[in-house]
């Protein structure tokens, strides 16, 4: 198979504390689609692959810069949507789920994306680099990253605690800790990169809703969440806020493809009304005050959906 | 992409776990309706003509109409009760040679991908259908309706053909002019001929495209034009943002 074939894991972070180290950089956490890239001069192509591993460049057909490389190269990056010179994670999912060819030609000019880059695996003339320290691939990418629509994601020494606190003042999601001499590890998680967020946030499945009350009796009341241990799902509490009834709408209308009689968790939680069970499929951000001592979350809010990780990466340790 | 369909095909001995897709994209251009004045969205109240009461969906049923406003109620349960057989494959209950089938039975048409493990007897369907120029003909259950289908390889793979009953078919000598043989000279059959040998080339259907679409989406470029985002400017603003954020770095020791 080709380089330019080939599904390549991206390398993910733990969840950390802001911290100060010689031994780390720190850069801006993208909110956006993770996106590795794979760009080939000689042919004039473009191949963009998620998390999920599938191809997604049909969905940003504003994306050229592989006109304006120089260099062949495979490449780790965000995909996000800017406003304010700072990424939107709600305007960038206008962009995700839309199959339309049309639409999506329209929002390519109406929300323009733009591919943040941060690593690089493999590059023309000097072949895979995964193995070569951070440090190095990121000098590798100045001077080779050229084009509209494209930019490098910068970062700075040391200084993680202020870098981080800026980063929060002035409205970005996170900033993101990586060894300076660490290797690219596909598809691993490790302290090589620490990601900071400015709220706690877990990944989690939803495995049914409850039916709506009041003006949300056409869609539901709120979202049954659960994590996966490997084996099973665990409840871990329901969401009923920072959905609008738009969303509302959307989700009971896409969801209806997953509709379930049986109850997706091994132990079936006490709930009082009823019930809508989905098969696992949805997988949605979650913000919460905390996690309260039977493991449940406190104060949860709804942050978005999340159509690049699949229900069963949503493990049970994102919340230890 | 998603299936709309999972289940097999089978045919003697042999099973084939499938999945199948449709075979057109989804429309393109599509409108909703909107109130003029606001832009809200229009929505549909089902009304009752007789007493005028709005209704939900489980006070609706199907009626059969038998005359003018007589009608056979069918309920739920009732449709329940006619069996569906063949619910989850597609049993292949002959072969036969293509030419043998009319055009005008073809009534939709879907891809066939194997499911793992079917990849092995999909390509050895595939193969001897392709060496013996055989299509395959059977029953599926789609939607709660029976459709009679018939498996056919094509391009590579296989295509499921939605076929139509013969029942649900016009008799084409009903038309007028239909299969009805005119007096011509041997001249004008030539000169015809001629013509249509002039105008015969390799067809390259890519060369036709649906001109009103493109003319309408034109039409919606071009009220939509303005409304564009620069990326150049918001790159910029990102740029500075990060370069702040840098310098209220500089000269803080930790």
């Amino acid at each position: 198979m080709s380089w330019f074939d080939l599904t390549i894991k991206p390398m993910l972070a733990i969840k950390g504390k802001p911290f100060d180290s010689r031994d780390y950089i720190f850069e801006i956490k993208w909110d956006g689609t993770r996106c590795i890239s794979f760009i080939d001069v000689k042919n004039k192509r473009l191949r963009l692959q998620n998390r999920r591993l599938l191809d997604i460049a049909y969905r940003y057909p504003e994306f050229d810069f592989h006109n304006s490389f120089c260099k062949s190269c495979i490449l780790d990056g965000e995909i996000v949507v800017l406003k304010k010179g700072k990424p939107d994670f709600k305007l960038l999912q206008q962009r995700e789920q839309i199959e339309n060819r049309m639409k999506i030609e329209i929002l390519s000019k109406k929300l323009p994306a733009i591919y943040a880059v941060f690593d690089i695996l493999w590059v023309e003339g000097e072949g895979w680099v995964t193995e070569r320290p951070l440090i190095e691939r990121k000098k590798l990418l100045e001077g080779l990253v050229e084009g509209k629509n494209i930019m490098i994601s910068e970062y700075v020494f040391e200084k993680g605690k202020l870098f981080f606190e800026k980063a929060i003042e002035l409205g970005f999601e996170g900033v993101i800790g990586k060894r300076r001499d660490s290797i690219y590890t596909p598809g691993k998680r490790s302290n090589y990169w620490i990601k900071l967020k400015k709220k706690n946030s877990v990944d989690a499945a939803i495995l049914g809703y409850m039916k709506g009350e009041g003006g949300r009796e056409e869609f539901f009341g709120s979202l049954i969440l659960g994590l996966y241990d490997g084996e099973q799902y665990i409840y871990i509490g329901r969401v009923g806020t920072g959905f609008d009834v738009k969303f509302m709408e959307w989700f009971t209308e896409i969801s209806k493809a997953y509709l379930t009689d049986s109850c997706p968790f091994e132990e079936t939680p006490v709930i009082k009304r009823e019930v809508q069970w989905l098969k696992p499929y949805f997988v949605c951000e979650v913000e919460f005050l905390e996690v309260s001592s039977d493991k449940k979350l406190r104060a949860p809010v709804f942050k978005r959906m999340r159509f690049d990780k699949k229900p069963e990466e949503c493990l049970v340790d994102q919340l230890e | 992409m998603k299936a709309i369909w999972k289940g097999s095909i089978s045919f003697g001995l042999v099973n084939i776990p499938v999945k199948l897709y449709t075979s057109t994209l989804p429309k393109e251009l599509s409108f909703k309706l909107v109130h003029a004045e606001d832009g809200g969205r229009i929505r549909y109240k089902r009304v009752c003509e007789k007493c005028g009461k709005e209704l939900s969906k489980d006070e609706i049923v199907k009626g059969y109409e038998i005359s003018k406003d007589e009608f056979v109620i069918l309920t739920d349960d009732d449709f329940s009760k006619i069996p569906l057989k063949t619910v989850k494959y597609i049993d292949i209950k002959q072969f036969f040679s293509p030419d043998e089938l009319g055009v005008i039975f073809y009534n939709g048409f879907f891809l066939i991908s194997p499911e793992k493990g079917g990849e092995k007897p999909y390509y050895l369907l595939r193969r001897a259908m392709e060496e013996t120029n055989s299509m395959g003909i059977g029953k599926i259950t789609l939607r709660n309706r029976e459709h009679l289908v018939a498996i056919k390889p094509y391009d590579g793979g296989l295509i499921l053909v939605q076929l139509h009953f013969i029942e649900d078919l016009r008799n084409p000598s009903t038309v007028y002019g239909w299969g009805k043989e005119v007096e011509v000279s041997d001249e004008e059959l030539e000169l015809a001929k001629e013509l249509v040998m002039a105008m015969k080339k390799p067809l390259k259907i890519e060369e036709f495209v649906d001109e009103y679409k493109e003319a309408l989406m034109n039409l919606i470029n071009a009220k939509i034009e303005g409304k564009e985002i620069r990326v150049a400017e918001e790159i910029e603003v990102s740029k500075s943002l990060i370069d702040a954020l840098k310098a209220s770095l500089e000269g803080v020791k930790s």
